[in-house]
């Protein structure tokens, strides 16, 4: 049984849609923090410590989709399913390069394997990305329209914040590391693109 | 728009996921509809009447509409 199917009959076993909210939401806050404790010693522990960070972090990566869907009270639709079957390993795949390959090119010579072994955490973006789309492509018309609103809003207020820091640094009032700044991009977008959907399916739902 | 699905609903016994999976959409958008937060397109309309076996406009109406002058002014007059 694959692991968001495991889920799915956890979830069937233990009647989380039928508890009080305060319940459904401290639960998945509990899990949430299982999720981020994982990712914090994933980066800070030792060797050991850093594979149970990354088992932790695995082991809560379906958090990631159906804690929403315990909230809302929804059921898991085959699209979902599928997102979780694609990000799941997309995004495991991505930890294991940024903790074990990534760290490889810094004592290489310049050539096609330091670009290769560089460029290597952008494989499992891409796949992560390709996930995200066929998500919204399989969502329902109201979904489509809310991804949509949320990420112009999200775009947007990524594209104002990147222009006045843009300026700030055109200016020399502060310092800006180029690379992690362009590295931030698709972190921010998701973030606030997150936020404003959150902030969208709160006001649909509401009775 | 106003709809008559929650009370169609209701009379066949169903919650708003079992709508929603019969329709294939989420129940936040089942809820949306039924709260007037959200009007769906014209094949989600007759999905939904087909499912209950209804015309359209027996299912959805418009809003009444507000008495609103026929000729709109200039909002400094």
């Amino acid at each position: 049984m694959s692991a968001s199917g495991w889920w799915e009959a956890a979830s069937r076993r233990v009647p989380i849609a039928g508890w009080p909210a305060w319940a459904r939401w401290l639960a998945v806050a509990l899990l949430y923090l299982w999720l981020f404790a994982g990712f914090w010693l994933m980066f800070k522990g030792s060797q050991g410590i850093r594979l149970l960070g990354l088992a932790m972090f695995a082991a809560g990566l379906p958090l990631l989709v159906h804690s929403g869907r315990i909230l809302m009270r929804e059921r898991s639709r085959l699209a979902d399913r599928r997102y979780v079957r694609q990000f799941m390993p997309a995004m495991l795949l991505y930890m294991v390069v940024m903790l074990y390959v990534w760290p490889l090119q810094q004592g290489m010579p310049p050539g096609w394997l330091k670009t290769a072994t560089v460029l290597s955490p952008v494989v499992p973006i891409i796949w992560v990305i390709w996930g995200s789309i066929c998500y919204v492509l399989a969502s329902d018309e109201m979904q489509r329209l809310q991804h949509l609103v949320a990420l112009a809003i999200g775009v947007s207020v990524v594209c104002v914040a990147s222009l006045a820091l843009g300026f700030l640094g055109a200016a020399r009032m502060i310092v800006l590391n180029g690379s992690l700044a362009l590295m931030m991009v698709y972190p921010a977008i998701c973030i606030t693109y997150g936020v404003v959907r959150c902030v969208l399916v709160w006001r649909a739902r509401s009775e | 728009m106003i709809n008559r699905i929650r009370e169609l609903r209701g009379e066949r016994g169903w919650s708003q996921a079992d709508l929603a999976e019969r329709l294939d959409v989420s129940r936040q958008t089942v809820n949306a509809i039924e709260t007037g937060k959200y009007d769906p397109s014209l094949p989600l309309a007759f999905k939904i009447a087909r499912l209950f076996g209804l015309s359209i406009e027996s299912i959805f109406e418009p809003e009444p509409q507000a008495a609103t002058p026929m000729v709109s002014r200039h909002p400094m007059e």
